[in-house]
């Protein structure tokens, strides 16, 4: 994992830093630890906000992690991409879904859910 | 016509009923099932978990004794180098001399089913975990090694094929034409195969290769000793993950999955009620509110509008404990779901969904409570 902040990191540090995250993230919720999960989703939660300064281009990276072996990573990586490749990212959080891999199926369901009612409008 | 050629040094009943026997360059269990085999030039043991599930629906968990694995490592080794009476001696240290219970009701079962003898062999006290109430299913099992069993019962070269029974000019039962020959066009082709379960077959657990499920190779890894709790926690999540992702929608304790399951892990026995309450499908809500009176190991009860955030808001017990707020579900989902309630989520603007619902009105509250449980695969859309 890198010791670089977000503003330091190219695009594809980012992205890898992001898809660390997704996967401690996944480890944390396994093992029922909140905390480090909620501390987690903050980190990656700046990591987007950094490449939404740096245009639409460094947000559809993200993309890269559609297919990504591990489920909380692919979660993730959709539910910050909504906004910006909409189509691509509910089929992506409909795999999930459909994966019936829990928490992360769950989880896409309620987004997918929410989009479909009008209650999550995703920016 | 060729005659087989016996090695009548191997047999069940020699020197006492043995389980394990060597015969043909390869490691047996009765009725005739391969427990080692030849591999390229080589002869070894079959996957570990195949070797446990069929000792253990015989002779209980007992018999998996630490001498199991490396005399079965040694006979093959003497088999690779054609050495059948040392293999046949390595076998033997193992001492599996008791049938369990439920073994012994399985062993006369199969015998009859497949028109063979049993082992004269005594029965312990201690149990194993599937239970007779399962025999249907166990005996499933060994009728796949029902043409093997029938060639140990002769005594003979399983690879010899033979008439069958009931084949034209009296014939059946007597040996065919190696290479076929008078007569031989006579009788389906499928018939004149005789002999034992391919390897193919005996790479797969009892239950699983057989019913067209994938390899075992993703199973999450098990420990052979219980571990602490929070492993414990992880290694249950994991396994239920792996039972959904293989289209499991049951476990059935000595079978299948949890068959492989327990013979890794015999200390998971007591809790394959939580993996097979993960597993079941969704269900209406008032099944799941009339489960609620009825306790069950692997479920837990469950609060549509949670109780602990109802109460710090002020809503009244009889609201919180009403039976149409109470639900039983799986333990696991219970967590998953908890879980789900406590974490950050962009759908809810980064709050939890327990923030999200602070100070929301009684139906939002029940409304996010169903919709998870929609959402988790607990309660029928």
């Amino acid at each position: 994992m890198s010791d670089l902040s977000p503003p330091d990191m190219t695009i594809k540090e980012l992205v890898d830093h992001f898809a660390e995250n997704g996967v401690a993230q996944d480890q944390a919720l396994l093992y029922d630890e909140i905390e480090e999960f909620t501390r987690l989703y903050w980190q990656m939660d700046a990591i987007n906000e950094e490449l939404k300064s740096r245009g639409e281009e460094a947000r559809l990276a993200l993309l890269k992690l559609y297919g990504h072996p591990n489920m909380q990573v692919r979660l993730a990586a959709a539910v910050r991409t909504l906004a910006v490749a909409p189509v691509a990212a509910r089929h992506e959080l409909e795999a999930v879904k459909n994966s019936r891999h829990y928490p992360q199926a769950g989880d896409a369901a309620s987004t997918l859910g929410s989009l479909a009612e009008g209650r999550f409008k995703p920016i | 016509m060729q005659r087989a050629n016996l090695d009548r040094t191997t047999d069940w009943s020699r020197e006492g009923p043995r389980t394990l026997i060597v015969k043909d360059g390869a490691v047996w269990m009765w009725p005739g099932i391969p427990l080692a085999m030849e591999q390229s030039g080589v002869v070894q043991p079959l996957p570990r978990h195949w070797v446990r599930s069929w000792i253990s629906a015989l002779h209980g968990f007992e018999a998996q004794n630490t001498r199991l694995e490396p005399a079965l490592i040694r006979a093959s080794a003497h088999l690779t180098v054609g050495d059948e009476g040392k293999a046949q001696r390595a076998l033997d240290l193992v001492k599996i001399e008791r049938l369990s219970p439920e073994g012994a009701v399985l062993m006369r079962a199969v015998a009859e089913e497949l028109g063979i003898s049993p082992l004269e062999m005594a029965v312990g006290t201690r149990s194993l975990p599937w239970g007779v109430g399962n025999l249907g299913p166990q005996l499933a099992l060994f009728r796949h090694f029902a043409r093997a069993a029938a060639e140990f019962e002769k005594g003979d070269n399983p690879d010899q094929p033979r008439w069958p029974k009931g084949a034209p000019d009296s014939q059946g039962g007597e040996y065919a034409p190696a290479n076929g020959g008078v007569g031989s066009a006579d009788v389906a082709p499928e018939t004149r195969r005789i002999g034992g379960p391919s390897l193919e077959d005996a790479r797969e657990p009892p239950g699983i290769g057989h019913n067209g499920g994938p390899p075992l190779d993703d199973m999450p890894d098990i420990p052979e000793e219980e571990p602490a709790p929070k492993l414990v926690n992880a290694l249950l999540k994991s396994l239920a993950t792996w039972l959904v992702k293989r289209g499991v929608v049951a476990l059935i304790p000595g079978v299948g999955e949890a068959a492989a399951i327990v013979q890794l892990g015999v200390w998971l026995y007591q809790y394959l009620p939580y993996l097979d309450a993960y597993i079941q499908s969704p269900q209406s809500l008032q099944d799941l509110q009339d489960a609620a009176n009825d306790p069950q190991p692997g479920y837990q009860i469950h609060h549509i509008v949670e109780q602990t955030s109802a109460r710090k808001e002020g809503y009244p017990n009889s609201d919180i404990e009403a039976p149409e707020n109470v639900v039983r579900i799986s333990t696991l989902k219970h967590w998953q779901i908890s879980n789900w309630y406590s974490t950050p989520n962009t759908e809810f603007n980064g709050l939890s969904p327990r923030n999200y619902l602070r100070g929301k009105d009684w139906a939002e509250k029940v409304r996010i409570g169903r919709k998870a449980l929609i959402d988790f695969g607990v309660l029928k859309p």
